[in-house]
């Protein structure tokens, strides 16, 4: 996912010269090719998130595009504030890129682990909401993102993740991206634990489960139309996100749902609950430990939904 | 009616101001009168603004952090021919576009919504570093008080402006030395503060801040003359400059005048 940043980010910027890249000290052996060919639209702020998004800010008031890329954690809440006043508030585009959404930095413990980000972002005007999957969706979020030159947030992993989808993802992405199509159990998921949700599809459908699997790489806004569609068309809904339950994907999607007066007989969220993880332990095992690993969540899906039969 | 003379500038903006918050009650008068003098300066000598370049990129750009000021710098804004004079009777009037706090795109010449202390200087930052890249004129000048140097941010955007030498961003510290609960000493007690940015890489002049030549002598060159450094000011001001029984009160930072406050104000500040 960094390097199709870097890739995407370089080839908008031989063709766009209003377009910069602002990191906060981070992405160490993989920005040094944009340094090294876009020069001074290259600026490292140094650990100093506040500076990090009222600066960007400033840049983009001036008529600048900047990415700006840093580590989810410390961006989204050291520097709340700065993002709701400066980017949102003063609708100054803004493209924030945070890398290592979720578990993504397991072993380092919960000052790493981002599970809040989503709800955050969510919480505030004028910011669109993108968790990507993969590198395609990745490109296509950059893209849209680029092209709509208004505030923005995308979320990513952080290993070089192997592709989901076979070709280039549709732009603009701000609708749902069917995977599979099925007639018993809806799973919306979205961004780093797709991957999870592809896994689990397929363990419920080796037990005789029909499953719609939808990725969702835009939160913010949702695509209701095909929410509120999935949620018709199946007994059972399921939303999965790397991030904490409350305020993420699922909220968002059960927000709409009891608004819409679609009520699944089954619906459940699967995420991260009102915890820190108090044990060290990589991104499976964390993901394993709260229920989130594919043979968890299948395991949980299919007794929720055969439960319901 | 727009007035060329920065002395007659500040008093005609004290006084209208006296006016406006004793008849809306929406204070931060002291901080006001602190800064009168500096923004009659940057805006009838220094910054060039008219309400045909506001879009201009060259233009040169003003912040205002210390948001809270709104009341003075609206009234500034129309003494200075930005927005229409009539305006300033709608300051927090329900359903208007005069917040308390100062808000970009609803009212001409404002270029940053602020409120929060601490945002200034680096949004500043951001507008010089663009300034510099794509190689336009104009400055960019940011005013911060002296509390709101309490704020890590103000920090985080001296060193930054040093370490990428934003000579055309200048920094002003309205230095007061009174906050909201209390003196600068008593609060964190900033101490030398000119030392301070001097030592995070800033050009730092010391300078009285209600002394009108000095303070367009010095405006006229900081960023000008070849010093690759930000320009920080440390302007030393009287909150509450102008009428006695508010200068150097800490309770004036948030009291409105009312009627008979009114009318001695404004009999002072006729002198």
């Amino acid at each position: 996912m960094r390097s199709t940043f870097v890739q995407v980010i370089s080839r908008l910027a031989r063709e766009d010269p209003k377009v910069m890249l602002v990191i906060g000290d981070t992405g160490f052996s993989v920005m040094e090719p944009f340094e090294a060919e876009f020069g001074p639209r290259f600026v490292n702020v140094g650990i100093a998130e506040q500076n990090f998004v009222s600066f960007s800010a400033g840049l983009a008031a001036m008529g600048m595009k900047p990415f700006a890329y840093n580590v989810v954690s410390f961006m989204t809440l050291r520097s709340a504030e700065q993002i709701m006043l400066d980017v949102c508030y003063q609708e100054n585009p803004v493209i924030l890129v945070g890398v290592g959404g979720g578990f993504a930095y397991g072993t380092a413990g919960p000052t790493h682990h981002a599970l809040q980000d989503i709800a955050m972002m969510r919480a505030f005007p004028n910011i669109d909401v993108y968790c990507p999957a993969d590198p395609a969706e990745m490109e296509a979020v950059m893209l849209t993102a680029y092209r709509r030159q208004r505030p923005a947030y995308i979320r990513i992993g952080r290993s070089v993740d192997a592709p989901i989808h076979e070709g280039v993802v549709d732009v603009p992405v701000q609708k749902v991206i069917p995977i599979s199509k099925g007639t018993d159990i809806a799973i919306l998921a979205c961004g780093t634990i797709l991957r999870e949700a592809v896994q689990a599809r397929k363990l419920l459908e080796g037990r005789g489960c029909s499953v719609s699997l939808y990725s969702v790489p835009c939160v913010q806004p949702l695509d209701e139309e095909a929410v509120l569609a999935c949620a018709g068309g199946h007994r059972a809904v399921f939303t999965m996100e790397e991030h904490g339950i409350t305020g993420g994907l699922g909220s968002a999607v059960a927000e709409l749902l009891m608004e819409h007066g679609k009520y699944p007989p089954v619906f459940h969220r699967y995420g991260v609950p009102d915890s820190f993880a108090m044990l060290a332990g990589s991104r499976d095992y964390q993901l394993d430990y709260f229920g989130l690993s594919p043979e968890k969540a299948a395991e949980d899906m299919w007794n929720r939904w055969r439960g319901a039969q | 009616m727009t007035i060329n003379d920065p002395k007659e500038f500040a008093r005609a903006v004290r006084m209208h101001v006296a006016g406006t918050l004793c008849r809306t009650r929406d204070s931060h008068i002291g901080g006001g009168y602190s800064s009168a003098d500096i923004l009659a300066v940057l805006y009838t000598r220094i910054l060039g603004l008219t309400p045909d370049n506001l879009d201009d990129p060259n233009r040169n750009v003003f912040l205002l952090s210390k948001g809270h000021i709104a009341a003075t710098f609206y009234t500034t804004l129309a003494y200075a021919g930005l927005i229409p004079m009539e305006d300033l009777a709608l300051h927090v009037v329900d359903g208007e576009n005069y917040a308390g706090h100062t808000r970009r795109f609803v009212v001409p010449g404002v270029e940053m919504s602020a409120g929060s202390l601490g945002h200034g200087a680096n949004v500043g930052a951001g507008i010089a570093y663009a300034k510099k890249l794509q190689k336009l004129d104009g400055r960019v000048f940011v005013l911060m008080g002296d509390g709101e140097c309490n704020e890590g941010s103000v920090w985080e955007a001296a060193m930054f402006a040093a370490r990428f030498s934003l000579n055309n961003l200048v920094m002003i510290v309205d230095r007061n030395r009174l906050q909201s609960y209390g003196s600068d000493e008593q609060v964190l007690n900033m101490g030398d503060m000119a030392e301070k940015f001097r030592a995070f890489g800033c050009n730092t002049i010391s300078i009285d801040g209600h002394d009108h030549t000095a303070l367009e002598e010095l405006f006229s060159r900081v960023g000008l003359d070849g010093d690759p450094r930000p320009t920080a000011v440390i302007a030393n001001t009287v909150k509450g400059k102008g009428v006695s029984y508010m200068e150097n009160r800490l309770e004036w930072h948030f009291k409105s005048p009312n009627e008979e406050q009114l009318a001695q104000a404004l009999e002072e500040l006729s002198q």
